[in-house]
């Protein structure tokens, strides 16, 4: 019996060492690949760099359009994650807190609305923005990317601002509060928790998108950061070691991010997964 | 909802979201539908074309072998994302030291952008040096080295391990949380009935954690049905023209490329209704399994 949990227990943690090495590895690999040079990289396998150069980057710093595509995600991330914030706020706290038929009603629509695959709308929505001469505007597409994640932002936050007893709110409406300073003083304080995840899925979501960034903002001024990098897998296909450091610098962000939140991230997914 | 009383502001509240949505959603999912049965090309006015559209998509063989790809994909997708990450997730169940360690890691993936990972996967799919080959000389298994993204018949499937392999570390993670709902009792019951550990995982484990599991099932298909990134970044729906075509990417091509809105239209229609019914079907027959259990 011993030996059978012994064995057990092996085999369990060399099946999580294969995940863990299946998970890490292309990051790495690329990562040292990045301070190799190309020669370096069609000679030999390594996962140790020969040597630390700063070659690769230094290309890349001087061909300004990653470097402006990086700002572009910053600012249309940023705006999102803030539009996305104040609209899915306050419908959330109509929806959660208030008893009328509209809001049953819109809840539903947007709980429906998951199944219209983005692929049906990519036609229309890109006449729709053409129509309203948004076309290659940074603000049309923070405007369709904040429609994006009005659904699950809103099931997130409705489900935290549920959880507020509904005590607190009645003890304010009688003390006096008008809807707005309930709003302001007691639900979003009580929400912030919510509020954060769904900042940090937003986040994630919105940065690393691709299809409709590539669609309306074929500009190179204006593109995001990873349209900006498939452009570079077709013009820099044959520099591995250039091609290794741009996307590093594209990762850089998003695992910095990663680190410093995974807990909280991994946390809400499984619950919002869980209860929804 | 709520339990406060209604008044006209809160309307405004909720105004915002709903225009945001029905504008950039809901409006252009009608229109897309009402084009479907026209020949619209973008720009000048468009007749009414009845179904022929769809007439002439059904009998598109490029149409009908990508539909044939996804049910190949949300298989596939089924069993890894979801298979794989509930084995990961029952071996984990118990919790270890440095469980948290291990969920940052495995989560990793899923937080990396599309374009990122098919550009690393780029390089690791080379012929000479990508360490996918390298690997497999190394295994002795040496004759089964391809130029994987440009030979016909494997460049689809060397596509769809990079989505595939993003999304396990997203349902480890869900089956993870569901599966730590499971009342310790139960397994400790079992195991004083000499349970051995395949008896725990199927008697006890998936039907606790069944409802969530058929929700990743349905994500996962879902996802399938609908992906276009990962085709369009690595090999525009080729090599050869079509070796890796779905329907996403065939959609795009008619309207993007042709200025076919009105044909497009009509692909995207056909996918969104089959995503419904397989949705539908695979909800109705996994609950019915569940009732005969």
């Amino acid at each position: 019996m011993r030996v059978k949990n012994g064995i057990y227990g092996l085999c369990k943690y060399i099946f999580l060492i294969l995940i863990t090495i299946a998970s890490l590895f292309p990051v790495i690999y690329t990562g040292v690949n990045s301070f190799r040079t190309n020669m370096q990289i069609m000679n030999t396998f390594s996962l140790f760099p020969e040597q630390f150069n700063f070659e690769n980057y230094a290309k890349i710093f001087r061909s300004s359009t990653l470097l402006s595509s990086f700002g572009n995600s910053v600012i249309i991330t940023g705006l999102t994650i803030l539009f996305t914030a104040f609209v899915t706020m306050a419908a959330s706290y109509a929806i959660s807190c208030f008893n009328f038929k509209l809001a049953g009603w819109t809840y539903s629509l947007f709980a429906a609305g998951i199944f219209i695959p983005s692929a049906t709308t990519m036609g229309m929505v890109y006449k729709l923005l053409q129509s309203m001469h948004l076309l290659g505007s940074r603000f049309g597409v923070i405007l369709l990317y904040t429609a994006g994640r009005i659904p699950i932002s809103i099931f997130l936050l409705v489900s935290f601002m549920q959880a507020i007893p509904n005590s607190v709110k009645e003890a304010a409406v009688i003390d006096g509060c008008s809807t707005w300073r309930l709003f302001v003083s007691i639900i979003w304080p009580l929400s912030k928790n919510g509020l954060v995840i769904v900042s940090i899925l937003t986040f994630i979501n919105v940065w690393n998108e691709y299809i409709w960034a590539m669609i309306l903002l074929p500009s190179a001024s204006k593109r995001t950061l990873t349209v900006a990098l498939a452009f570079f897998k077709s013009e820099f296909y044959t520099d591995y070691g250039l091609l290794s450091a741009g996307v590093m610098v594209g990762l850089v962000p998003i695992i910095i991010v990663y680190l410093l939140m995974s807990d909280r991230i991994i946390n809400g997914i499984a619950t919002g997964a869980v209860k929804g | 909802m709520g339990s406060l009383r209604f008044n006209k502001k809160v309307v405004l509240y909720l105004l915002p979201a709903l225009i945001l949505y029905c504008l950039f959603h809901i409006y252009p999912f009608i229109q897309t539908i009402y084009y479907s049965f026209t020949n619209w090309d973008g720009f000048t006015g468009a007749s009414w074309l009845g179904i022929k559209n769809f007439k002439e998509i059904i009998n598109d063989e490029v149409y009908i072998t990508a539909v044939g790809r996804i049910f190949i994909w949300a298989l596939l997708a089924v069993v890894f994302k979801v298979g794989l990450a509930l084995v990961i997730a029952y071996v984990l169940r118990k919790g270890m030291r440095g469980i948290r360690f291990f969920r940052t890691v495995v989560f990793l993936p899923y937080v990396i952008s599309a374009s990122a990972m098919c550009l690393m996967f780029t390089i690791m799919y080379d012929k000479e040096i990508g360490p996918i080959n390298l690997l497999l000389k190394g295994l002795g298994l040496g004759k089964y080295v391809k130029y994987w993204l440009a030979d016909t018949t494997t460049a689809f499937y060397a596509v769809i391990l990079i989505p595939i392999y993003q999304a396990i570390g997203y349902f480890f993670v869900i089956l993870f949380g569901a599966m730590q709902d499971v009342s310790e009792d139960l397994y400790e019951a079992a195991k004083l009935d000499g349970a051995s550990p395949l008896v725990e995982f199927t008697k006890i484990t998936v039907p606790c954690i069944w409802p969530t599991l058929v929700v990743c099932i349905i994500l996962a298909i879902n996802g399938a049905f609908q992906n276009f990134d990962y085709i369009f970044i690595m090999t525009g729906g080729g090599p050869g023209g079509h070796a890796s075509e779905v329907p996403a990417t065939y959609m795009y091509k008619a309207i993007f490329q042709s200025n076919q809105y009105g044909y497009g239209s009509s692909a995207a229609v056909i996918l969104f209704i089959l995503t419904l019914i397989v949705t539908r079907l695979v909800r109705f027959g996994l609950d019915k399994f569940n009732r005969t259990e």
